[in-house]
């Protein structure tokens, strides 16, 4: 099954720098997955997200209200796999 | 110690000449960033260590229910520690306002959240001493609760979007910390926050050592001395729009006070600055109107303009 990460947020520089990070976490790991960037404050607070940036992988918010390193997000991609 | 080190910089080190401008310059700089950034990493350390116990879902727990001035100094003080970035506004807004929150207690947390926060303290701390940082938290504070209640007085639920109100959320499971998590935690964000804001700070630092080693001590005085009773409304607007960090601007404030700002009217513009932003505003929009926003915005304007003249009155 595909990988689904989300990063929401809505598109203050923080969030784009955790977009960027994913990316580039997503490259390096090696791993075929879809990343997805919410911007809908609906959508974000419907997930249960009180502070931007977050990350969910698959559904699961992980990270909240920091920019996750590159590092710590291919320890959260190893972690799902 | 510190001063020693800066000396020994300033004369020995570069060889530069006691009472000369430049001098004065490189000493004031070296001093100024080495106590400045170990103040910090200490400071947002340990607010770090409190900050893992307090997150908005939990925050959003404990003031669902309080009545109102109850509701409103829980939520102001427990703005402190928790962080905000302009972006996550919003979905704190919904967060709280879906689950209860009264608007008034909402707004006291919204805006105690960024106008106190721990970089602004640690710098107020290192560069004015505690009285001042003490009057910068505390000042902080009365002002996120007696706006939360006005605008809880106001009864402006009308001027929230819809929407807001229809949304269900659903509670977020948290993850248990452990210490060594939590210790991990703060040593990151310690690490991570110095390292950003070092550059304001040094840039700041820079900029008020200039001030300071070139400007005549009384160049200000006239312009922003506490005699001048225009000098803190219009300190206020200007710092509204200025969207920066506390780290960059503290410096400055700390030499434009010694050529003879007023500290009161120094502190309206510190507050105006990190309390208020444009970004914010607009953002806001997405879940409530215009006129909410204009009072909002409104309201802190008048705030930190009092608390800039009542600041001069004492202090002068």
């Amino acid at each position: 099954m595909m990988m689904k990460i989300q990063v929401f947020g809505m598109g203050c520089r923080n969030c784009h720098q955790l977009e960027a990070n994913v990316k580039q976490a997503v490259a390096k790991s090696g791993i075929t997955a879809e990343v997805e960037m919410v911007t809908d404050p609906v959508k974000i607070a419907d997930a249960g997200i009180m502070m931007t940036p977050a990350l969910a992988i698959n559904g699961d918010v992980v990270t909240m209200g920091r920019v996750t390193s590159v590092q710590e997000i291919l320890e959260l991609l190893a972690e799902v796999r | 110690m510190l001063q020693e080190f800066a000396d020994w910089v300033t004369y020995t080190l570069l060889g530069l000449v006691e009472g000369t401008p430049l001098a004065s310059t490189v000493n004031f700089f070296v001093y100024d960033s080495i106590k400045v950034t170990v103040m910090l990493a200490v400071i947002v350390f340990l607010v770090a260590i409190v900050r893992t116990f307090i997150t908005p879902q939990k925050v959003k727990k404990w003031v669902a229910g309080r009545t109102e001035g109850v509701g409103n100094v829980v939520a102001a003080v427990l703005g402190i520690p928790t962080p905000f970035c302009s972006c996550s506004a919003v979905p704190l807004f919904i967060g709280f306002v879906e689950s209860g929150v009264p608007l008034g207690i909402t707004f006291s947390f919204l805006i105690a959240s960024p106008l106190i926060n721990e970089v602004a303290a640690a710098m107020l701390l290192a560069m004015f001493g505690w009285q001042i940082a003490a009057i910068y938290i505390i000042s902080g504070l009365v002002i996120a609760i007696i706006a939360g209640i006005i605008i809880g007085r106001l009864h402006l639920e009308k001027e929230v979007e819809g929407f807001v109100y229809k949304i269900k959320l659903h509670d977020l499971a948290e993850k248990a910390m452990t210490w060594k998590d939590r210790l991990a935690f703060a040593i990151n964000e310690s690490r991570g926050i110095t390292l950003k804001v070092l550059p304001y700070i040094l840039l700041g630092i820079g900029i008020g050592a200039v001030i300071h080693g070139y400007a005549p001590a009384d160049f200000l005085v006239n312009i922003a001395g506490e005699d001048n009773p225009l000098a803190v409304p219009i300190a206020v607007l200007i710092g509204i729009p200025l969207y920066s960090n506390a780290a960059g601007i503290i410096p400055i404030l700390e030499v434009l006070t010694s050529k003879g700002m007023a500290m009161g009217t120094a502190l309206a513009f510190m507050m105006a600055v990190i309390g208020l932003s444009l970004p914010e505003m607009i953002i806001l929009r997405k879940v409530i109107s215009i006129k909410l926003i204009v009072i909002f915005a409104g309201i802190l304007f008048v705030s930190f303009t009092l608390t800039g003249y009542l600041f001069n009155a004492i202090l002068g």
